[in-house]
């Protein structure tokens, strides 16, 4: 095999090397990620800085036209600004598609098949498709917005539009304006043939009628601007008829223009209100999905409800995903962030997903059969999204933990052992209900040992608990570590272990501060 | 070893038969299941209980149950309208007598308080609470509810403190709880009244007959405590 690859030219060679390259990938894939995936959370930041340069250096170019612009600004505008929308070009170029890949993908293919690699035509046809990022509208725009830089042709400056044009490629606003137009294409094109055709056809009946009586009218173009303008209700008055079937024709040409400026008005309003849920929807799930630490809270019924009044208290970030539409009215007027989406689906996740963000899904529906199916989707999207589901019954705990769950609530199993606890054990249903509803006398706490912690290397009777009026409980190291119950007095504390630990918010507080403790 | 207590259980539903099986696994009190369907009469009965059939818009159906002091009255049917008519009824009849309701909704918690329930256990803010306490404190929660699911070893025990007890008259501080694997958390020093009084507050109590002391360990080591230092 060595010797077969050590036949192969130079550049086979290269890109070879070049497909193999984790760091060559790693370079790619990442300012991939900067331009292009909205989750990036230095995108936007990148975004703003594009928008920055580009009405500025419009502003620049705009002033210049009258005025003389002293040299640092043209240093700014002219080099400065289409330096960088060079360089963004041409990453872009370089991003459209690997050739290293394809090459690479033939090699083995080659190997595999037993038959002789066909570089050349893999070649080609990657390149081809290089060169068509160029003729795709995102270059086009990106090119045209080079052009004014250049200062020999005067002309060029006309391309300024252009580089406003080019905002569109980072303000998703707009973006997401073209997107709805884009989805009304249909109506869109047929009212536009429409309108070419009135306005030829007013244009040639106003030339026939009038081409030798009014003297406004020099030719057919003449007509058609005319018809144009008063299609649209501008009506500059420049041209207008004098005859009296010149007026007729006029009439029809109003009565259609308002008919369809009105026509389209309503095309692009209704498709407008019908994607504005979906767009509200996109900029919460991203807005959300841009935090380190968020909540997926899956089902708006009681306890999601119960749990979201106790979190107001917290800062933390929390979606809610229902499949109800009513239930997420419900969920957006107590003044939440909700999303009407079925949470069984693995691109509603993955929408939310944010692989640099701490992740807890809570599968709170009333449905076992959909809690089961949510936390496997879940765990499908990724093993690190922390799973909380709530089951009707004990009996279905093994099934939630087959699915991934991480923690399984038993709602009813819970209520009936805290009544049967408050029946026959009082004394002990007392001290676990206190510490479990956080009394300021005895909370529990969970300290985690960081490097930083004083007490590494220390005895557990060196750290003399009772001296802080607290009551050590064991200690676990990690969170998936073995718990250790009354670890006795010899036992030396190290980096990430966890102390379970009960005491009055005061001790705790005081504990924490001394021992450096997080 | 403590009296064995009597419990009564309105309903064998959802919730009247999972509260009725972990008190059977507890076997440390004396159950009856009084219900107001056929069906549910049946199922209990195939699950061997001791079970009674009732009227619930009848009171004389209620004091033919001849319910005595003391007993701890439970309200767990599964129609939330006949539980709270219930609850209503049994405070009318049972002034004194402690009695305990679930309720799964919100707006049923404030209801059943109205009609005089003493306990009211509300499966959604326990679930609330608990997912709060599984982010903010995971491994303490887990901890805290093995007590409550038995999912570990460890139990609160409350040791009485009775005629005989080495540790009549002694101070807190001078206990070897250690010696025994268990941990104190609290006491009820009647010296102070009724109430429980955690080792938090770090009061070195004097411990007296009739104290009861709470520790938390496994049931073995705390039963060796309570036969060396509970007295007779």
């Amino acid at each position: 095999m060595a010797k077969k690859e050590a036949k192969l030219n130079f550049i086979v060679s290269f890109f070879l090397f070049l497909a193999r390259s984790k760091r060559y990938q790693a370079v790619k894939n990442s300012l991939r990620d900067l331009l292009h995936d909205p989750k990036n959370i230095y995108k936007k930041n990148l975004d703003y800085f594009f928008i920055f340069l580009i009405i500025s250096s419009v502003i620049v170019f705009i002033y210049e036209v009258k005025n003389p612009i002293p040299l640092w600004l043209e240093i700014y505008a002219v080099y400065f600004t289409t330096g960088v929308f060079i360089i963004e070009y041409l990453i872009n170029f370089w991003l459209y598609n690997d050739i290293s890949r394809d090459i690479l993908h033939e090699y083995e293919s080659s190997l595999f098949l037993n038959r002789k690699p066909r570089f050349l035509k893999i070649f080609l046809k990657s390149l081809n498709k290089k060169i068509s990022y160029i003729f795709t509208p995102i270059a086009i725009i990106d090119l045209l917005a080079i052009l004014p830089a250049y200062r020999p042709l005067r002309i060029l400056r006309i391309f300024v539009l252009f580089r406003f044009l080019k905002v569109l490629n980072h303000a998703r606003s707009l973006h997401q304006f073209l997107n709805v137009l884009a989805d009304r294409k249909f109506e869109l094109i047929t009212l536009f043939i429409l309108l070419i055709f009135v306005v030829f056809v007013g244009g040639l009946a106003l030339y026939i009628t009038e081409e030798s009586t009014n003297s406004n009218i020099n030719n057919l173009f003449d007509t058609i601007y005319w018809s144009f303008i008063t299609i649209t209700t501008v009506g500059y008055g420049d041209i207008s008829p004098v005859s009296e079937i010149g007026r007729v024709i006029a009439f029809v040409i109003v009565i259609l223009g308002i008919t369809m400026i009105s026509f389209a008005t309503s095309v692009i309003v209704s498709a407008f209100s019908e994607k504005l849920n979906e767009l509200k929807e996109e900029r919460v799930a991203e807005y959300i999905s841009s935090s380190d630490e968020y909540l997926i809270i899956c089902g708006y019924g009681q306890i999601a409800k119960v749990f979201l009044r106790l979190l107001k208290e917290q800062k933390r970030r929390y979606i809610i995903l229902d499949k109800n539409r009513e239930r997420v009215e419900e969920a957006i007027t107590d003044g939440h962030d909700a999303i009407a989406d079925d949470a069984s689906r693995f691109e509603v996740i993955n929408r939310l997903y944010n692989e640099n963000a701490k992740i807890t899904l809570l599968a709170l529906t009333g449905s076992d059969i959909e809690n089961i199916y949510i936390s496997l989707n879940a765990k499908s999207v990724s093993k690190d999204i922390t799973v909380i589901a709530r089951a009707s019954s004990v009996k279905l705990f093994n099934k939630y933990k087959r699915a991934g769950a991480d923690r399984v609530l038993l709602p009813n199993e819970t209520a009936s052992a805290m009544m049967v606890a408050s029946i026959l054990h009082p004394t002990m249903y007392k001290a676990v209900n206190a510490i479990l509803n956080a009394r300021e006398i005895a909370r529990i706490e969970e300290f985690h040992v960081t490097k930083e912690s004083k007490i590494i290397g220390k005895s557990v009777e060196e750290v003399d608990f009772n001296r802080y009026k607290l009551i050590f409980f064991g200690v676990q190291n990690g969170i998936e570590g073995h718990f250790k119950f009354n670890p006795g007095r010899e036992y030396i504390f190290k980096e990430r272990d966890i102390l379970i630990v009960l005491g009055h918010k005061l001790s705790l507080e005081y504990f924490k501060s001394i021992n450096e403790i997080g | 070893m403590s009296r064995l207590k009597s419990v009564i259980i309105f309903g064998y539903g959802k919730f009247g038969k999972s509260i009725a099986n972990s008190i059977k696994e507890e076997r440390s009190a004396d159950l009856l299941i009084v219900v107001n369907s056929d069906e549910e009469f049946e199922l209990a009965n195939l699950d061997g209980l001791k079970v009674i059939k009732f009227n619930i818009e009848s009171d004389a159906s209620i004091e033919n149950l001849d319910i005595k002091e003391g007993v701890h009255l439970i309200c767990a049917m599964d129609n939330n309208h006949e539980n709270l008519f219930l609850a209503l009824t049994l405070r009318e009849m049972y002034k004194e007598h402690y009695i305990l309701a679930i309720s799964d909704s919100l707006h049923l918690t404030d209801k059943l308080k109205m009609a005089g329930v003493s306990r009211v256990i509300d499966i959604y803010s326990i679930s609330g609470n608990m997912i709060m306490n599984i982010l903010n404190k995971p491994v303490a929660t887990k901890f805290l509810q093995g007590f409550i699911n038995k999912s570990h070893n460890y139990i609160f025990k409350e040791i009485p403190i009775n005629e005989g007890s080495p540790l009549h008259g002694k101070r807190l501080d001078s206990i070897d709880f250690e010696k025994y694997n268990i941990i104190y958390v609290g006491m009820i020093d009647k010296e102070m009244g009724n109430s429980f009084v955690f080792g938090t507050v770090g009061y070195n109590h004097k411990v007296d007959v009739d104290d009861i002391i709470v520790c938390v360990g496994t049931e073995r080591d705390l039963e060796r405590f309570r036969l060396e230092c509970g007295g007779n």
